[in-house]
């Protein structure tokens, strides 16, 4: 514990919201509403039309899809909802409340020594298991470590304000990742695996601590709460100090990472049989009458989330998806949860953002707490003037978004909002030249 | 979809502003203002508030032409470094013109020109009001405009340009360092500025790189290259004088003119104390240390650029990297 790791950079948030209470409070278990929308993935296709009965845990997309996605409540289809090249983009299951399971799922029933490394990730796969944050489903990235895995990590951190969804998952399920993990260490043929955990809350790392016990398998490592220690490059680096260039993906040389969450639905798909219908989401913020942690089922409306949890007070300014540092703002109650999503943050004005007047005072405080190495402010000069082969050129495809240079900013630059246009701009470029091929 | 039409993360900002920063300088700053009001009375005084109410009032006309925000509180500290440059018996006529030029090459060039030295190189051509320097503890007036033509009977010469093999220097190089000794306004003490330099590098204001580069610099280039047999004594006493001491901490740290990348920040303060001394030795005493910090501002993007870090996940960042961004056609 006197050993804490860390990367160069990053910075320290504030953590006094978290004492007001989602992590305190137990996981509250939240019933599926009468209504979900499950959104598929990119370039989704379902088999099934309007009127099919669907029971719990059924695959709802196609089988060929990469990422499969499952209902998460058993009942009828009510709608399917299409974009105009024939895509589907949701599907709208009327709940009937009895959560019939699926018959043809099945709990894993041989022994874990006797498992194949390929049969793990089959069974990972059609389980639909994957991460917050966009990238490669887990499945993927255990097939692309198979057999050169040098490292094993579990990220357990978080380290931003309001948070507490994996603090609660720790310290009330330390065994359900302790578990996963031991079936990823048998999937990757490993010795043992670092559990990555932040010092920001001692309740936590007690938690793991005592779950974890003697077991020779496990090790834990606690980091220094900077954010964004939870970027996965950056937990692979605090802990064996090796960078992953941006081009690559951590499985490719040999560090794999995966969340807390991962394993614990890792080990729900093996011992019960059952795929991520269900994820646990923080619902927070300083606008909200009761902070908690809240399991809910895949598909689940804002809207029937805040009936559930009260209501908002009457100073609600906005309701952002995700992290402060990383959330976007919601636009409307009608999202569903996604297998992506861990928070829901119902914020008053104080944390209000974007003042179009903003100037570099060319403090130097961006430069010196970007985790990546960047020159953020001249990322975003070059982004206003629309020069895209010179933001390029200063490295924008290794900026990972986290936020810490706009934080630190005296003069109030946005260089987050800056970054992502050009990246979109490059994006919709590369795509044209591609589609004109 | 479901996003929101403009990015906004991240949702959280930190307490830093323009305030606290300028405040900080300020705080810093304060033991060098009070010594030069107990070493030349209060017209020092005068001095300095005229040059942060003239600039004060330059950036809110120029904020407004540029529409951009208004830094009022950077202004003002430009105005306060501006006259810690000047000596104490300059008249008042020069002060607006400095500041407007000082807050106009901040705005306009966005620091290529370090304001200082833009503002005050000028002034070395009206005759001698910028090498005029009189006796410490010699109480100068507050309400008169200008000392031109009054001064011959308080005029002293500055023991830095009374080093040579010849002649010894009035005061000892200890009186020097603590600011018993004519200096410009803000050079009297370097050991009041220094401590000024240690707060500011705690707080996290000013990054160690260029305060000590620059006297780094200025002290390895002398010994280095050993100057024509003269005493080893003349370093000490250059760098014991206020004007490096003062350039070092405020002129070159100045944040529009400096690298923003941490070892660019040491090359620039090497290269200001090198270009420092050689002009000293030269026989540019007052001036000398302006032009450097002029001459190394205008490298100051290229610099940047070229001693960038490199990636995260890459051993180097290749040549074509460093200088991608002026030939984006290479790449």
């Amino acid at each position: 514990m006197s050993n804490l790791y860390t990367f160069m950079g990053g910075i320290r948030l504030h953590y006094d919201e978290r004492e007001r209470g989602a992590l305190k409070r137990s996981i509250t278990v939240m019933p599926a509403p009468s209504q979900i929308e499950i959104t598929f993935p990119p370039h989704g296709q379902t088999s099934l039309s309007v009127g099919d009965t669907v029971y719990l845990g059924q695959r709802i997309s196609e089988d060929t899809s990469v990422k499969p996605i499952h209902s998460s409540v058993s009942g009828k289809i009510g709608e399917v909802k299409r974009d105009e090249d024939g895509y589907v983009i949701s599907v709208v299951i009327e709940n009937d409340g009895a959560d019939t399971p699926d018959s043809s799922l099945e709990p894993f029933s041989k022994k874990l020594t006797e498992a194949t490394p390929e049969g793990i990730v089959d069974i990972i796969r059609n389980a639909g298991i994957c991460e917050t944050g966009e990238g490669l489903s887990v499945a993927r990235r255990i097939e692309i470590a198979l057999g050169g895995a040098k490292r094993l990590m579990v990220d357990c951190t978080e380290c931003e304000p309001f948070l507490a969804t994996r603090g609660r998952l720790i310290i009330e399920r330390a065994t359900d990742i302790l578990n996963g993990a031991k079936i990823l260490l048998r999937a990757l043929e490993m010795p043992f695996a670092d559990i990555v955990v932040d010092n920001s809350d001692i309740g936590v790392i007690r938690a793991l601590e005592a779950a974890v016990g003697n077991n020779p398998l496990l090790r834990i490592r606690v980091a220094d709460a900077k954010h964004p220690q939870g970027d996965k490059r950056l937990i692979v680096n605090a802990v064996t100090g090796k960078e992953t260039p941006v081009r690559e993906a951590n499985a490719q040389i040999g560090y794999v990472v995966f969340s807390a969450e991962a394993c614990a639905d890792i080990f729900s798909a093996f011992s019960k049989g059952m795929p991520q219908i269900r994820r646990l989401i923080t619902v927070s913020g300083d606008a909200i009458t009761e902070s908690k942690v809240l399991d809910v089922a895949i598909g689940t409306r804002v809207s029937d989330i805040i009936d559930f949890c009260g209501g908002y007070t009457s100073e609600l300014n906005k309701v952002v998806c995700g992290g402060l540092m990383r959330g976007y703002e919601l636009i409307s109650y009608e999202k569903s949860v996604e297998r992506s999503d861990y928070a829901f943050l119902f914020l008053t004005s104080k944390y209000k953002t974007g003042s179009k007047r903003s100037d570099c005072l060319r403090c130097g405080k961006c430069v010196k707490n970007c985790p990546m190495h960047l020159i953020p402010i001249y990322l975003a000069n070059a982004s206003k003037k629309k020069n895209i082969s010179k933001v390029l050129a200063m490295g924008l495809k290794n900026c990972i978004e986290c936020g810490t240079c706009t934080y630190n900013c005296p003069g109030g630059v946005e260089h987050v909002r800056y970054i992502r246009r050009a990246k979109e701009i490059y994006n919709s470029n590369q795509a044209k030249e591609a589609g004109d091929e | 979809m479901n996003k929101s039409v403009e990015f906004s993360a991240p949702h959280l900002r930190s307490s830093e502003n323009e305030l606290l920063i300028s405040l900080d300088f300020f705080f810093a700053a304060l033991p060098v203002i009070i010594w030069s009001v107990i070493a030349y009375g209060a017209r020092p005084l005068g001095i300095t508030v005229l040059s942060m109410l003239c600039a004060s009032l330059f950036e809110l006309v120029f904020a407004c032409l540029l529409r951009s925000r208004v830094q009022i509180y950077t202004a003002a500290l430009l105005g306060m470094i501006v006259s810690f440059f000047m000596p104490a018996t300059i008249s008042y006529w020069f002060v607006p013109p400095a500041a407007l030029i000082a807050v106009a090459s901040r705005r306009f060039t966005k620091g290529v020109l370090n304001p200082i030295s833009a503002s005050l190189l000028p002034l070395f051509l009206f005759g001698s009001e910028m090498t005029a320097f009189t006796k410490v503890y010699h109480k100068l007036d507050l309400g008169v405009f200008s000392y031109a033509g009054n001064i011959d009977e308080m005029a002293v010469t500055l023991p830095v340009k009374m080093l040579s093999p010849e002649t010894t220097p009035a005061a000892s190089a200890f009186d020097v360092f603590l600011g018993n000794s004519p200096e410009s306004l803000g050079g009297l003490s370097a050991a009041l500025l220094l401590i000024g330099c240690l707060y500011l590098i705690i707080r996290g204001v000013i990054s160690w790189q260029i305060p000590v580069g620059f006297i780094g610099g200025a002290a390895v280039i002398w010994y280095v290259f050993m100057f024509d047999g003269v005493n080893y004594d003349y370093a000490i006493y250059h760098l014991c004088s206020g004007g490096i001491v003062l350039a070092a901490v405020f002129g070159a740290t100045e944040y529009s003119s400096a690298p923003v990348v941490p070892f660019g920040r040491l090359v620039h303060g090497v290269g200001c104390g090198v270009l420092a001394m050689v002009f000293r030795r030269f026989g540019l005493y007052t001036e000398g240390v302006l032009l450097a910090m002029l001459i190394m501002s205008l490298f100051s993007r290229v610099i940047d650029l070229v001693t960038a870090e490199r990636y995260f996940g890459y051993r180097t960042k290749k040549l074509g990297e460093r200088f991608g961004c002026f030939f984006p056609k290479l790449k």
